[in-house]
Formats: C-alpha cells, structure tokens, sequence
C-alpha cells in the first residue's frame, strides 16, 4: 500500500489533482465570488513549477490541454454574462422588446425594433456590394492570376481587413458622408447608404480569403478533366470548380455577413443615431441606428433598465452572429468530408 | 547500460517451455506476429529471429508488408492511426509490447533510418547531437531529477549516454558513417543545405550518436543516385561489424551484394528466410524462385 | 454515315445558327441602345446649352462622363478587341481609370474636374464618387458585351476582366484610404507630436500616451493569448487523438473570432471590470484584447504546426526522443516563423480596435502608463490597474468632442495609428515570404 503510493504515478497524480483542484477553486472563486485569491494563485504557480520539474512531459500535456479549453471558457463566460445581464430586458416584453418601434431613454421606452431593422438594411447594402465583388475577386486569385500577382494581392486583401475600422469609420465620416449629402442633396450628415458602402469593403477581405481558400480547396484534377475536354478555362471553373466549391463560397458569404453586422465603430461614426424606423420603411437616405451602433453610442451614458435593454441588444447580436458562425462551419466541414471521400 | 524493461516477460523462459529451438544469437525474435491496419491484415503470422551483427534484409514486392514489419520492430508503427499488433517481439529477450516498456528507451537502442533522408532544419551538428541531447531526459526519469541537471555549468558538453564530449561524439559519429572529412568545415551550417546522399550518411550517423545495438533501414538508398547509393551499401557492410542491420529493399541486388541473411515475404506471410546465397542459388520454396527470376512480382 | 453521326452533326449545326444569330441579335440590341443614349445625350447637352437649369449640372456631368465612357469602350471594344487581344489591355484600361480618379481627387482638390462643355465646378468628392460609379458600370458594360460575343474565349475575357476589376477596386481604394491619410496626416507629424503629450494650456497637441497606451494594450494581449493560443494550438494537433475535440475547439475558436467587438466589450463591461477595481483598467484592456487575438492565433499555429512534415517527428521519435521534446526540439522550432506572422497579423488588427476598450480599459489625455523607474523598486504594476489612452479612442474621442478644430490632429493620429498597422503587417508578411523562400522542405 505504501509502496503504491509512494510510486512516482501516483505522485504525479496526486501533485496533478491538487494543481487542478486549486486552479478550478481559484477561477470558480473569481468568477462567482468576484475575488482572486492570491495564496491559491500562488499554490497553483508553485505546483506547476514542481510539476514541470519533475514530470515534464505530463505536466506539459496538462497545461497545453488547458489552454486548449480557453476559447471555450471564455465563449461560455460571454455568453453566461450577457444571458444573466440582458435577459430581463427580454423577459419585460418580448415581443415589444424585439419589434417595437421606440426607444426613448427619458420616457424608459426600450424596444430594438428600429435597429434590427437598421442593422437589417445596413447588412443588406454591405452584402450587395461585397458579395459579387468578393466572390469575383477570389475567382481572381485563385484561378487567373499569376503566381507573382497572386502573393501580392493575397496579402494586400489581408492589409485591407486590417485597417482599424475607426480609420474606416473617420474617412468615411469626412469624405463619404459630405460628398453624398453633396451629391444627392441631402441635409442630414448620417444615414444608412454611406456605412453601407464602407461595410461592403470592410466585410470583402473576409469573403474573399474563406471563398479563395474553398475554391482552392477543390481539386485540381477535376478542372483539368473538363480542359482535357476542350472547353475554355472559365467554362471549367464555372461548371465544375465553382459548383464543387459552391458550399463554400456560401460559408464565406455567411461570415462575410456576420462580419458586416458585428462591425461597430464605422457605423458609429457615419450613422444618423436616430432611433425610429425610417420613413418610408425602405429611404436609405433617412439616418438611423444599428445594434452595434446603438450599444456603442448609449453605454458610457446608460443606468438601470437601459443597461438591461443594451445588454439584451448585445446579447441578440451574439446569438445572431454565433448561429451565422456555426453555419458556416458546418457548411465548410461538409465541404472538407467531400472531398476526402471523393 | 541501463535495461530496456523492468518488465517480467521473458520470452527465453517461453521459448524453453514452448520447446522452441532457436539459435541464442537473435537479436529480434519475431513469433507469430500480426499486424492490422484497421481490419486490414498487413502481416499475417510471421515468425523470424534477426541475428547479432549481421546485415538481414527484407525483400519481397511493394506492398507486402517489409516496411510494416520494420517498423513494428521499434514500435513506429504506434503514430499509425488504427495499427494494432499481435503476437511478440523480442529485443534482448524482452518483449517490446508488453505494458511497461518505455517506447522511447526502445527507439534509442533500436535505431531507423528512413526512406527520404529528414535531417532536422538545425546544423550538422545540431543533428547529430539531438539523440544525446534527448536521452538526458531518461535519466531524469531514471536517476531522478537532479541527474539531468548535472553538469549543465560545465563549459563543454557531454553526452548523457555514455560520458563522453558532445564533440567527439559528433565527430566519431560522422566519422563511422564516413562523411567526416565532406563536411568538418560544414559541421556548423544547416543540414538541409547537403546533398542527397550526404543528408542520408548524415542521418545514419544521427542514429549511430545514440549508440544503437540494432539498426533498421526503411529502402535508405531508394532516393539516391547509383553513386551515393554505392556509398551508403559501403557503409551497411562496415557497420555490420558492430551494429545488427535489418534492411528493407526492393532491389534484389542490393540484398544479394550487402546482406548475409535473406526474407522474402509476400503479401504479408514469410515465403522463405536464409542465408543470401542459399536463398538467390538454390531457393526451397518455388515461389522464392518465380520471385527471383522475375516471373512473379 | 452512321445514324449516330447525323445526329451529331445535325445538332452542332442548329447550335451554330442559334449560336450566330444569338450573336447578332444582341450586337444589333447593342448598337440600338448606343445610338439611343447618344441621341439622348446629344439632346440634354443642346437643351442644357440654351437653357442652363434645365437639369442640375450634376445629373448632367454624371450621365456625360457615364456615356462618355461607354461609347469610348464599345469603340475600343468593336475596332481593337474584336479579334483575339491579350486580356492585359483590359487591365491597363480599368487601372488607368482608377489611377485617373486618384489623381482627380488628388492633385486637383479644390479646383474639381473641369470638363469644358460640363458647365458648373465638379467638387473633387463628387469627381471621386462619379468615377467609382464610371469604372462599375464600365466595368459590367464591356464584360456583358464581351460575353455576349460569343465566342467562348470571349467569355473568358469578360469574365478576366470582371474579376480583375473587382480585385481593383477594393485595391484602389485601400491605396487611396492610405495614401489621403499620409497626405493630410504628415503636415501634423512632428517629432514633438509623437513624443509629447498634449498640452492643453499651451494649445500643443501630442499623441505620446496613445502610443504608449496602444503598446502596452497589444503587449499585454500578446503575452496572455500567445501562449495559451500556441498552447492550445498544440493540444489539438500533437494529442489530441479523437476528431470531435478538435472540431469542438475548432468552432468555439470561430465563434470566438466572429463574436462583433462591442459584444466583447459588454463582456469586459459586466464581467472584468467588477472583478477588476471596478473601474476602466489597462489589465481589462488587455485580457479582453487577448480574448480577441485567442482565436487567431489558434488558427494560424494550428495550421503552421499542420504544415510540419511528419518525417521530422518521425525522425525525432525514432531517436528515443519523447514526444514532448519532439514538439519543443523539432515540431515548435520548424514552425514559429508561421506562428509569429500569424501573431504579428493578429496583433495589427487587435490594434485598432477600439469598441472593445472604449468601456472598460481607456480614457482620452491620461499619461502615458510608465512601468518603469529610476529608483527601487525599478518596475512598477500600478499602470496595470488604472486608465491608459490609445490611439484608436484618440481618433474616436476627437470624432466625438467635434471634428471641426482638431481635424489636423485626427488625422496625424489616424496616419500614425494606419502606420503602425502596416507596420506589423509588413513585418508579419516578409517573415512569412523570407521563411517560405529558405525553410528546407
């Protein structure tokens, strides 16, 4: 008996429990009990030390596993949080809540009616704008453009995801902004067109990486069969690679949305920030707000049920764009499994 | 040197129940082994022995399971996703599957060269001082923690294995594979920047650094010109002086020039195992003969 | 002749007739719809010449450049390309047209684009935004053509072409986006505009405490999401054995890395900040930052460490190496330059965020966070715990209080903020292409 536990397995068991033990103990305490606990921060750092002394390998395993679980613990705490903040604005009125068409900050009116339907519009000019460009684009890359073009522009697409969208947003309030109220003779600064214009550049990047990776993604033997054929190179790719990569190309179209609607600052910066729907229902030139705009604009000034009502904006927006993202990947990893089969 | 397994299997004691006549020089001994791959059987109930510094060589026609059974000798065949095997395998008399070997023990004294020359993208040196470097963590397992951090001060570096100066391991090494005087001047460059043959001397004298007892080679000259290939069969009848060779190939007068002991396997089974002459002359088996004239395979 | 072959050449030959008649159909459509919107054209420009409200002169200049261009490319399109012509002329036309409208907009700013028989001052935005709209519908105007002129390889022309302006555009107008910037931001860069603070007393603008306060932001994000990230990244393709636990992290990853940026920060608003001082914090900044970088950096080290051909870890085991120094020795070492280009990227882009800081970590003109001292104790934690500026919320704040005084000011924070941006992705980019042009498999 003793024997067995003084048996090095045991040990690094043992020592590896305890770690676990008192870094679960020490997270539950932070995120319940709003506390961190320094000793147990201290055992948890000093056990790990030990272990990796002493049974490198396993302790190794261990820590890598744990970091493996980290996108998962903070997706659930995002999503823990938000549900525990926004649900009673939820739970007041649903279905004023989600169509309703007010909000008034003084009369404590919250209904997020008109920025769905901001968000909706908004989404909607982005996607037209992006989609046939980004799709087109990929095509581009992916199947007409020499190898030396193709390593600048790969990384040039990249270039345009990375300029922050504050940059985005302030360009296009200086110049976008101005030169349509000039050109169409408008006298409100903000309204829906010009951040839709600016998000359709924004969301491209994204569709053109994800549909440029699926359309490379499909073999190349398939399109040289239909060459050896006879046919010309794009009625290859039009009847064969871009119907075997069609799922993807819908993938990178969905996240491309889900881009388009989480994007914050640029609307922010070159939206109306008026809280009704537009009328008509359809002017594209009447300024209004969007989910992420609206959170943006009110939370460094909101209390009491407005934080409620933000929160649940918040928590509307993570679920839209979880399920958009799960979609995606679903759609990719049918993809993937076809080709492997086929 | 440190045993291979504390483990209580000892297939001499079966083998004298069993009323086995085997010769006591084996290095491996090999009895009823299976291995599947999935449902697969790639080798289907092989039983042979692997003598002491002798140069064995496995032929047969691509697909039949030599590279299979090379690598269940060192257990490589573990990182194959659904590979399973039955039966035993011997290395000094202890069975490498049973429960409490240490694989990499095993690997270390059981040494592979591989089919493509794959130096590590380190310098000459670098690669041929890995083996070394990496048994230091045995001992910390063995001789407890504080041995591997014995001598970590001393300016010149020793090899974990037997004591001796990193750089003289280095370059007895390279000297045994017999590339030391290609590349004294090169021992600090990148080890991807040699040629083909170089790089495969270069990963011979990567395994001899660990100081093997038995060396396995999966087709090593496969990817060579005639004349590196020349070289490195110079190299395997030398190092059957002190090391136990067992060698894959496809080329029959590979097998014939360099090995004393022949295996022809077919599909998985063994056809026929002997001496080299004997097998290439005067074979028993009539598909060994259809095999070596060409008629078959 | 066999049955089957009459077959076949009786349908081949219909096809052609259709094919050809098709053809002609549509290029006499075409010529049509030209001659009309010519005459159209010709009729505004006379009625406009006699009498000058007749339509508002922006209607009439866009309409005019728009036919201008049209009818100059189905000239170009019927005289030149109508035989076989390599698809660059259609390249050079769209660029030339795209490099017109930058240097409209560039080089005559407050002059506008004067086109004599156009009366009224065509503003430079205007002049910009009618040829955006040119190179469009130029761009589907000449593709529909050439795709209705039947021959195949025609097609394939339209369809070149079409990509090629699609990939262009966006192009173009990232140049444009960064070259405006520097124009109006460097007559703003100083040395003492990037090195001091403001001085509101004295009326001097400085943008040193963002700088710092972005710096140290991107640090701290880095060093909590790389380890973890790399970590993580390791864990799935070294051990973990079973597909679902990588598909599980596969998709949180994603998730995580679609999640919109101001859900993040309600997240750092409602779950950081109580725990952390309960007010805005530089650690909130950077834990939530890193949230952000995680999922990136999941997904290029888990392809960078994909990338590692087996034969390494095959030969590093075969030594009686153990797998752990395997990963450390061979696997890590062979694919931390991917690892540190997807890191550099990531970090460009966590960069400029701003939605995510703007509650829980920053606040405009604060002092730059000075970790660092002279005299013991030499390094300090306190910056951790209080307010930071950074240069994204500069931009933001300036936006806010007013753009009208302090637009020069905006503008060099917006040129330094793209700078260093391009900065890390130059960096990340010659990384990767130095790496993919001297690693040895």
């Amino acid at each position: 008996m003793i024997e067995k536990f003084t048996n090095k397995l045991s040990l690094r068991i043992l020592l590896g429990l305890f770690v676990l033990v008192s870094f679960a103990l020490l997270f539950t305490f932070f995120v319940l009990f709003q506390t961190f606990n320094v000793y147990l921060f201290l055992v948890v750092v000093l056990g790990t030390a030990l272990g990796w002394v002493f049974f490198e390998d396993s302790a190794a395993k261990t820590l890598l596993f744990i970091a493996s679980t980290s996108a998962g613990t903070i997706l659930v705490l995002i999503a823990v949080f938000l549900f525990l903040r926004g649900f009673p604005a939820f739970q007041r009125d649903p279905i004023f809540f989600l169509t309703g068409s007010e909000w008034h900050v003084y009369r404590e009116i919250y209904s997020l009616g008109p920025m769905i339907w901001g968000s909706i519009i908004v989404t909607f000019g982005a996607t037209i704008i992006a989609a046939p460009m980004g799709v087109s684009s990929a095509i581009f890359i992916a199947k007409f453009s020499p190898k030396w073009l193709r390593s600048i522009l790969k990384p040039a697409i990249e270039l345009l995801a990375g300029i922050p969208s504050v940059v985005y947003g302030f360009i296009g309030f200086i110049l976008l902004n101005s030169a349509i109220m000039d050109y169409f003779d408008i006298s409100n600064m903000g309204q829906y067109f010009a951040p839709s214009i600016i998000l359709g550049i924004m969301a491209l990047p994204t569709i053109t990486s994800v549909a440029e990776d699926a359309i490379d993604a499909v073999p190349e033997h398939m399109e040289k069969g239909a060459l050896a054929l006879g046919v010309t190179k794009w009625q290859a790719i039009k009847e064969v690679t871009l119907p075997s990569a069609s799922s993807g190309i819908m993938a990178a179209l969905i996240l491309g949305i889900g881009r388009a609607l989480g994007e914050t600052m640029a609307v922010t910066m070159m939206i109306g920030h008026k809280t009704a729907f537009p009328s008509p229902l359809f002017d594209i030139f009447d300024p209004g707000e969007t989910l992420t705009s609206l959170i943006a604009s009110q939370i460094g000034e909101a209390s009491g049920q407005a934080v409620e009502a933000l929160m649940g904006a918040g928590l509307l927006l993570f679920l839209i764009v979880f399920v958009l993202s799960v979609t995606s990947r679903i759609i990719q990893s049918r993809l993937q499994r076809r080709f492997r089969r086929g | 040197m440190v045993p291979l397994t504390k483990g209580k299997t000892n297939l001499r004691e079966i083998r004298e129940k069993e009323k086995i006549d085997i010769s006591t020089e084996a290095a491996v001994e090999i009895r009823n082994l299976d291995v599947y791959y999935g449902k697969e059987r790639a080798i289907k109930n092989v039983s042979l022995d692997i003598l002491k510094k002798k140069v064995t060589s496995l032929i047969g026609p691509s697909g039949c399971g030599k590279s299979t059974l090379l690598r269940s000798i060192n257990r490589m065949n573990d990182l194959v996703d659904g590979a399973r095997v039955e039966g035993t395998i011997a290395v000094d008399d202890r069975d490498i599957y049973s429960k409490d070997v240490q694989v990499s023990k095993l690997r270390q004294k059981v040494g592979q060269v591989f089919q493509k020359p794959n130096p590590f993208p380190k310098s000459v040196y670098d690669n041929i001082a890995f083996g070394p470097r990496a048994y230091r963590h045995h001992l910390r397992k063995e001789k407890g923690v504080f041995s591997s951090f014995k001598g970590i001060f001393r300016r010149e570096e020793r090899s974990p294995i037997d004591g001796r100066p990193m750089d003289q391991v280095v370059r007895d090494s390279l000297e045994q594979a017999a590339l030391l005087d290609e590349i004294e001047e090169k021992l600090h460059e990148s080890a991807i920047d040699l040629s083909g043959g170089q790089q495969q001397r270069l990963c011979i004298a990567r395994c001899l650094a660990t100081k093997p007892e038995i060396i396995l080679m999966d087709e090593p000259t496969s990817s060579l010109d005639p004349i590196s290939a020349g070289r490195i069969e110079d190299l395997i009848e030398e190092l059957s002086q002190e090391y136990t060779v067992l060698i894959v190939t496809h080329n029959m007068q590979q097998a014939a020039r360099i090995s004393d002991r022949t295996a022809l396997l077919w599909l998985g089974e063994l056809i026929e195992m002997g001496k080299t002459e004997a097998l290439f002359e005067k074979p028993e088996k009539e598909m060994t003969e259809k095999y070596i004239t060409g008629r078959v395979g | 002749m066999s049955p089957v072959d009459e077959n076949i050449s009786e349908t081949s030959v219909v096809d052609k007739l259709f094919v050809s008649v098709e053809g002609k159909l549509m290029r006499r459509l075409m010529l049509a719809l030209w001659l009309v919107m010519g005459m159209v054209f010709l009729a505004i420009s006379t009625l406009t010449a006699i009498w000058p409200n007749f339509l508002s002169n922006v209607v009439i200049s866009t309409l005019g450049a728009f036919l201008l261009v049209a009818v100059g490319l189905t000239i170009v399109a019927f005289k030149l390309l109508k035989e076989y012509q390599p698809p660059m002329i259609h390249f050079l036309l769209s660029l030339f047209l795209i490099a017109f409208s930058g240097v409209v907009f560039l080089f005559f700013p407050n002059h506008g684009l004067e086109i004599p028989a156009l009366e009224g001052d065509v503003t430079p935005q205007l002049a910009t935004i009618s040829l955006f709209f040119i190179v469009t519908f130029a761009t589907v105007w000449t593709g529909l053509l050439f795709y209705w002129e039947n021959p195949a390889h025609n097609r394939q022309l339209a369809v070149q072409y079409f990509t090629w302006v699609s990939v262009a555009i966006p192009l173009g107008v990232l140049t444009f986006f960064i070259v405006y910037t520097i124009m109006e931001g460097s007559s703003v860069i100083t040395w003492d505009f990037i090195s001091s603070a403001s001085d509101l007393m004295r009326g001097e603008i400085g943008i040193f405490p963002a700088i710092m306060g972005t710096f140290s932001l991107i640090i701290g994000a880095t060093v909590f999401a790389v380890p973890l990230g790399v970590g993580a990244a390791i864990f799935l393709t070294e051990y973990a054995k079973r597909g679902w636990i990588k598909q599980a992290v596969g998709v949180t990853a994603d998730c995580l890395w679609s999640t919109p940026s101001i859900v993040f920060g309600l997240f750092g608003y409602v779950f950081l900040v109580p725990r952390i001082t309960g007010h805005s914090t530089l650690l909130a900044g950077q834990i939530i930052l890193a949230a952000m970088l995680l999922p990136l950096t999941i997904a290029t080290s888990t392809e960078a460490i994909t990338a590692v051909p087996d034969e390494f870890r095959n030969g590093s085991l075969a030594l009686g190496a153990s797998k752990w120094w395997t990963i450390r020795r061979v696997v890590l070492p062979s694919s931390v330059p991917s690892i540190v280009t997807g890191v550099l990227l990531g970090v460009g882009r966590i960069a400029g965020e701003t939605a995510p800081i703007m509650l829980i970590a920053v606040a405009s003109h604060t002092n730059a966070p000075n970790f660092f001292s002279l005299s013991p104790p030499y390094f300090h934690l306190g910056p951790l715990f209080s307010e930071v500026d950074a240069l994204p919320y500069r931009l933001y704040s300036i936006y806010k209080a007013g753009v009208g005084g302090s637009i020069h000011e905006a503008w060099g924070t917006a040129m330094v903020l793209i700078a260093l941006v391009l900065m890390f992705y130059g960096l990340g980019i010659s990384i990767r292409s130095y790496y993919r042009r001297n690693r040895g498999w």
